[in-house]
């Protein structure tokens, strides 16, 4: 009887010390995602950042609205010298007629991430 | 500032140029202390109100309710003609009396605007608050939904009775987005614009902003109590000339493109031609024909132009 206990003791033991190190394993796997968004003055990401927005995988920072009154980068290519890789862009698209003078949003927009 | 003969002061062609440009006017420290205490005993602060233990989100709450309930700020029914909307002897009524103000409201909207609504904006220090909304600052939004109209704007006057310290949070705003047609906070993805300012003034300054310019609120990370106090107004006649009663030509009168000595400094021209440091290099050209094109309206000049945007385009023989 007391030697069942123990076998079980054991096996449980084993089985909490397996899922804890999948746990330390998917920490490693599992990295986090920063987020940098980028307004540009054209449609060339070698042009002027006009915009900006930071977001962060780790729970404890924070990006703000009005958080940074100057631009992370001068120019857009220079996220991509820094190590940040673009995943979307904005399309060109074609002026409404009889709307063609109204401004609105922000029209080149680029979104990069970093992993970390 | 033009002092009229019947005590008027109205905006200068510059100021209503700089209005046009960049959608606000700034006027630090025109209400004087006497009426900024005035102000604030009315609502009922104290500077004692912040020393309560009670720190909890409810209580906050509670005070706000109270401010409402008990200060001597009117309910103003929407659509009061501004005129009658404060009583005699209130604050609120020496500020839109002070002449410079009542100048400047004249010469953007007339003599006789009503009141769309006021509201007064209490921001108590971040550590005040428990809920984590409460700790970011809000995002970039204008106030209003889709707002087709394009020549008539509404104004709003933000009265700040206190100084607003750099780390108070004053409202955030980019000069220039006014002709922007946006929807209220879809534009909050843009956490930062160059060339964004924010609000940091002495008591008694003023702003007058076009109804239609992006901004948002600030986190109050000091101690004091943040209080701004809102009034928008509305038209109630065609925005044209109301500041002035000069002819305005009508007739071309360019100089020459490019190829020139420079432009002149400080002319309308110049001030709406100044490039806000956001503007893109295609629909910043956009905006500059919108100014042009507002210009014209309320100088009803109808052939105004600088450096040729408009009449470059409107020159279609078919
Ligand atoms: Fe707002």
């Amino acid at each position: 009887m007391k030697k069942m206990y123990t076998s079980i003791l054991v096996k449980s033991k084993t089985i909490a010390l397996f899922f804890w190190n999948i746990k330390v394993i998917l920490n490693i796997i599992m990295k986090k995602q920063d987020i940098l968004i980028l307004y540009l003055s054209n449609s060339s990401l070698e042009s002027n950042v006009i915009g900006w927005a930071r977001h962060y995988g780790n729970k404890k920072k924070i990006g703000m609205p009005g958080d940074n009154d100057s631009p992370p980068y001068e120019r857009g290519i220079e996220a991509i010298h820094d190590g940040w890789r673009l995943f979307q862009s904005s399309q060109l698209e074609q002026h409404a007629k009889g709307d063609e003078y109204r401004t609105g949003y922000l029209k080149y927009e680029f979104f990069f991430e970093k992993i970390k | 500032m033009k002092k009229r003969k019947n005590n008027n002061f109205l905006l200068t062609d510059n100021q209503m140029a700089e209005f046009v440009s960049k959608g606000y006017l700034i006027f630090d420290n025109i209400i004087d202390n006497k009426i900024n205490k005035k102000f604030l005993s009315e609502i009922g602060h104290t500077s004692t109100s912040l020393n309560k233990k009670n720190t909890d989100q409810a209580w906050l709450a509670e005070h706000y309710n109270e401010i409402m309930k008990t200060s001597k700020i009117p309910l103003v029914k929407a659509g009061t003609p501004l005129k009658k909307a404060y009583k005699k002897n209130s604050a609120l009524n020496d500020v839109i009396n002070n002449p410079v103000l009542s100048g400047a409201i004249k010469s953007l909207v007339g003599d006789k605007p009503k009141l769309d609504h006021h509201f007064l904006h209490i921001t108590f220090p971040s550590k005040y608050y428990h809920d984590a909304n409460q700790k970011i600052s809000q995002g970039n939004h204008n106030d209003c939904v889709i707002d087709p109209r394009e020549k008539t704007f509404d104004i709003q006057l933000f009265y700040f009775p206190t100084a607003v310290e750099k780390n108070m949070g004053g409202t955030r705003y980019i000069p220039g987005s006014h002709f922007r047609m946006v929807n209220e906070m879809a534009i909050a993805r843009y956490h930062n614009i160059r060339g964004q300012k924010h609000v940091v003034c002495p008591a008694g300054t003023v702003i007058i902003f076009h109804h239609n310019i992006w901004h948002g609120a600030g986190i109050n990370n000091s101690k004091k109590i943040r209080y701004g106090f809102k009034i928008r107004l509305m038209p109630t006649q065609k925005q044209v000339k109301l500041w002035t009663k000069k002819t305005y030509k009508n007739n071309h009168d360019e100089e020459a493109l490019y190829w020139n000595r420079g432009i002149e400094k400080n002319s309308i021209k110049e001030i709406l031609q100044k490039t806000e440091p956001w503007f893109e290099a295609d629909s910043g050209r956009l905006d500059i024909l919108n100014r042009i094109r507002l210009w014209r309206h309320i100088t009803n000049d109808k052939n105004f132009d600088a450096a040729y945007w408009l009449t470059r385009i409107e020159n279609d023989y078919n």
